[in-house]
């Protein structure tokens, strides 16, 4: 059963895909593909009230194209760096979304660009996962990680 | 009239979502403008007349807040009707943005409440010439 923290996750990341990626929630994909090696992995840092970094991976094959083509609302074939750009997008999405859920609609948050991660880039060990989460939509699922710095008292 | 309208935002596919959804709202356009921070935005105000600019928050050499600032000092800028397109979720940075004359658009947000927005500030008319309302009969704050 879901925290009502991880509950608020996955509401936030079935909205973003949904209302800017035009991709709809279907938990079956996540059995259908989880075979598959990730299609891209972007990831944004944050600072604020707490610091940390979530970092999202899709899952599937054609998600990234799908996702691209839906927000660029074109039928070409979008690039590799359109196909980036989208993701990362929707990663900013989620992440300003989320934190004032979690935090308060009164902190200020910066959030830097988003950042593509090749090869599982390590985490500094100054930051501590607190939700991991796989969600499927239509073409594949979606892997969100969120990780804040361990020196916070709000979580540790 | 139709709006020419500046787009500022260091992401290249949401200059274009943002386009797409412009174009979506039916509100008249003339020409539309891209920028991919807040200093190339300023440039483009300088040599360009703008009717309206959609400006992203958090961008690389200038952001959106620095941008507006910076806008406000110009004579011949400071009373452009000015966007913010942002995830910004914090309402004191957002209440900071409106004391500098801006509206704001949360992220993501549909065609037809940018619609509303524009045509709050601008009195601009559909594409079909229809004028909805005016910004001197509207009192609405978003």
């Amino acid at each position: 059963m879901k925290t009502e923290f991880e509950n608020t996750i996955h509401k936030i990341v079935v909205k973003i895909f949904e209302e800017a990626g035009y991709i709809f929630i279907d938990e079956e994909s996540i059995e259908k593909y989880k075979d598959t090696c990730p299609e891209a992995t972007m990831s944004v840092d944050f600072k604020g009230i707490f610091c940390g970094r979530l970092i999202l991976s899709v899952y599937g094959g054609n998600f990234l194209s799908t996702l691209a083509a839906n927000m660029l609302g074109e039928e070409i074939n979008s690039s590799e760096d359109q196909k980036i750009d989208a993701l990362g997008e929707i990663v900013n999405l989620i992440c300003g979304n989320l934190l004032p859920e979690i935090a308060d609609t009164k902190e200020i948050f910066y959030i830097d660009p988003p950042k593509k991660i090749i090869n599982n880039e390590d985490i500094a060990d100054s930051k501590k996962i607190i939700a991991e989460m796989d969600i499927g939509f239509e073409n594949g699922f979606v892997k969100t990680k969120l990780y804040v710095e361990k020196n916070n008292k709000l979580f540790f | 009239m139709a709006l020419n309208i500046l787009v500022v935002d260091d992401s290249a596919i949401t200059r274009k979502m943002v386009i797409k959804v412009l174009h979506l709202s039916g509100v008249s356009i003339g020409e539309i403008h891209e920028a991919g921070n807040g200093l190339e935005g300023l440039n483009i105000l300088k040599k360009t007349w703008i009717d309206l600019a959609l400006v992203d928050l958090n961008m690389p050499v200038m952001n959106g807040e620095e941008m507006l600032k910076e806008l406000r000092k110009e004579e011949f800028l400071k009373n452009l009707p000015v966007v913010i397109v942002s995830t910004e979720g914090s309402e004191l940075r957002i209440e900071m943005l409106r004391k500098l004359d801006a509206k704001f658009v949360h992220k993501p947000f549909t065609p037809e409440f940018l619609k509303e927005i524009i045509i709050s500030m601008t009195g601009a008319k559909n594409e079909d010439g229809i004028r909805e309302y005016n910004s001197q009969n509207s009192g609405k704050d978003f």
